[in-house]
């Protein structure tokens, strides 16, 4: 089943076009890894296919028949994201994050408090549920940003940069969800800088430059990145 | 031997290269907006306008008794204004912490530079500053009004001394808690209140005083308990908000993070108990946010409805009918907003319990409204009242749930109209301007009503409904 169909979708902003004619798609618990050099639109792309970014032309569906013009909200239902900054409201507590994201992905309230118990402690943030984000460090926001994203259980999982300040344990920890997300049917979209680690997590790749997409093909084949040139 | 850069030369280099920043950033702006010939045609407007009121015109005779009475009143206001004066920084530092210290300036103190003194040369640019614009209003208003030289210099000097003694005071109360903010607040007007009682400038000296006994205390603990992240991010906001570059590039400046009035408590660091209590809270603060917009939206509509019950019938009516539309189309655009701010702009929305959680706030700024109304209809009592007043409630409710059934179709992205729905929106709102002449058109309350419950049943998305 096609989990995500996106087709010949180009994004503007000021007439500056930053995607131009993307079309790709994924199926049911495949591992993308979007790649590309700094400002090559890896995360457009993600904010594109989430609706952030209104997209100029083309199509974007989800699960064959949600299409993001005409079913937005359930279109939305179907996605979970993890940004790059984390979102955090400094109003709220790492808990009433959790709380949030539960409401909004109507997660039952049993299953919910089951999964914030498993990835704390996985994240070792146990002490830390009634904290402000704004005490918390950068490492600790992040986690508690990519625990808030694996909450629900949504066909598609967008996931940018996940492992930027991170430690290694948390890293290895969130490379053993992704996988485990992957098995069992999430379709995950991820960027990352880590090479070498997303070639253990990825099935396939999607190579992008000044917007558009330069090569793609199984992670087997991936070699590297080209240098961003100022000719270029 | 370690040799230190002095200070004021680091810290002029970042003004300087503000000052550059900001002048090419206005430039460009005003290159973008006014071409060359509408720049001359516009200085020579404001020439011809400026000599003709202030050089030519005698206007200022016209208004020479005004300005006697003005300096009389002056005159006698001086201590009051001694005592009141406090209040204003009060009142801002629930809002800033009164210099900008932005995070160049804080990016400078982790440099080995003293961040007390960068501190010092902030605070102190802000009072040379202020002084040179209380310089420049008070020389036009002594050149070109009859009052007094000496009165207008002893106000501007009280306000700068103000200025002073109450920096130190605004930064610590703007680390503090909104309740302690709030206490200090109320003590100044207390303070005030027996001014005004006993008619007195000893309430005045004493307060001033006492705010230089404070400034003695504080100084040795400036920096201590200071929320620097909230600091730096509010003047990086204020410093970098300029009008004419949001003008051009027509977008809105947004600050990074938005602090809430309402952070800080303990209360609020319990998890929700429900879905109500989150929505309820999401709201909260998504409203505490923007309620500088708000209380200046909901003042100007209540001063329209204060203003306007003094002159005739048919403009306290029209005057309604645009302050509910006008209500009504800003609730729609804040719900809007609020699903495309922050984290929620990338959750899923359940926009059913979002738009019903978010009314319960909407009576509450209506009820505000709905006070001069309801002390019109008591001085224009009549037989039609409780009619007129029905009828604007139902107006308003009908024209509120159309502009959030079109906010909810377009953040939806459903291809739905509404064309009809509006256009009766458009004329219940004449109809309320048209109970000014005709009130026996009140009683058309019963369509809105019917109309309302039929609309609850056709919403363009309803509660467990596949979207």
């Amino acid at each position: 089943m096609k989990v995500l169909e996106v087709s010949q979708v180009c994004a503007e902003i000021n007439n500056t076009r930053l995607l131009d004619d993307i079309s790709f798609t994924m199926e049911d618990g495949s591992v993308l890894a979007l790649v590309g050099h700094n400002g090559a639109g890896k995360s457009t792309l993600m904010k594109t296919i989430l609706g952030v970014l209104e997209k100029s032309q083309g199509k974007i569906i989800i699960n064959e028949d949600y299409n993001q013009d005409d079913a937005f909200l359930t279109f939305k239902q179907m996605i979970s994201y993890l940004p790059e900054e984390p979102l955090l409201l400094t109003e709220l507590t790492v808990m009433q994050h959790f709380q949030l994201y539960g409401m909004s992905y109507e997660l039952a309230e049993k299953l919910l408090n089951e999964r914030i118990e498993r990835y704390v402690e996985g994240f070792e943030l146990e002490d830390k549920l009634h904290e402000y984000p704004e005490s918390l460090s950068k490492g600790m926001r992040q986690k508690v940003q990519t625990i808030c994203a694996l909450l629900p259980d949504t066909p598609l999982l967008l996931i940018d940069e996940p492992f930027i300040g991170l430690d290694v344990y948390a890293m290895d920890y969130l490379e053993e969800l992704i996988k485990e997300k992957a098995a069992n049917g999430t379709s995950i979209l991820l960027t990352t800088h880590q090479l070498e680690r997303i070639k253990e997590i990825a099935d396939e790749f999607l190579m992008l430059q000044h917007g558009k997409i330069q090569s793609q093909g199984d992670i087997a084949d991936f070699r590297t990145i080209q240098r961003r040139s100022k000719n270029d | 031997m370690i040799r230190r850069a002095p200070v004021w030369k680091a810290y002029s280099l970042v003004r300087k290269g503000r000052f550059r920043k900001k002048m090419k950033m206005n430039k460009m702006a005003f290159d973008l907006m006014v071409d060359k010939t509408t720049a001359i045609y516009s200085l020579v407007v404001a020439a011809y306008m400026f000599s003709s009121i202030f050089i030519f015109g005698d206007i200022l005779n016209e208004f020479h008794d005004y300005f006697i009475f003005m300096e009389e009143n002056a005159r006698s206001g001086f201590w009051l204004l001694l005592t009141a004066l406090p209040i204003r920084y009060i009142m801002k530092s629930f809002r800033e912490p009164g210099l900008k210290f932005s995070s160049s300036e804080y990016q400078l103190s982790l440099l080995p530079y003293s961040r007390g003194k960068i501190w010092l040369l902030t605070v102190a640019e802000k009072w040379i500053r202020q002084c040179a614009v209380y310089l420049i209003m008070g020389g036009l208003v002594i050149l070109l009004t009859p009052i007094s030289a000496s009165l207008i210099l002893s106000y501007l000097g009280l306000i700068l001394v103000y200025d002073i003694i109450m920096s130190v005071p605004q930064w610590k109360l703007f680390q503090e808690k909104f309740l302690i903010k709030a206490g200090y607040l109320l003590l100044v007007i207390l303070i005030n209140f027996v001014g005004a009682l006993t008619a007195s400038p000893l309430a005045g000296l004493l307060l001033i005083s006492g705010i230089i006994f404070i400034n003695i205390i504080l100084i040795p603990h400036l920096f201590k308990g200071v929320n620097w992240s909230k600091v730096t991010e509010i003047s990086d906001f204020h410093i970098w908000n300029m009008l004419l570059i949001s003008k051009a590039s027509n977008t809105k400046f947004k600050r990074q993070k938005k602090y809430s009035i309402f952070q800080n408590s303990s209360r609020r660091k319990k998890p929700f108990q429900s879905e109500k209590d989150m929505q309820h809270r999401l709201w909260q603060l998504y409203l505490g946010k923007n309620y500088e917009l708000l209380f200046q939206f909901a003042g100007t509509l209540l001063l329209v409805l204060v203003v306007l019950q003094f002159f005739s019938n048919l403009l306290f009516h029209i005057g309604l009918a645009v302050a509910v539309y006008a209500y009504a189309s800003v609730s729609a655009t804040f719900f809007i907003d609020r699903m495309q701010a922050d984290i929620i702009q990338v959750l899923p929305w359940d926009l059913q319990q979002y738009k019903k959680h978010y009314f319960k706030w909407i009576i509450y700024g209506g009820c505000i409204l709905l006070v001069p109304v309801i002390i019109y209809l008591g001085i224009n009592l009549t037989v039609w009242a409780p009619f007129q007043f029905v009828f604007y409630c139902t107006s308003f409710l009908y024209i509120y749930h159309v502009k959030l059934e079109r906010a909810i179709v377009l953040l939806g992205k459903r291809n739905i109209t509404l064309n009809i729905k509006e256009g009766l929106g458009t004329i219940f709102a004449f109809l309320i301007g048209l109970t000014g002449i005709y009130p026996f058109i009140s009683v058309s309350f019963i369509i809105i009503l019917i109309l309302l419950m039929r609309s609850e049943n056709s919403s363009p998305l309803k509660p467990g409904e596949p979207v």
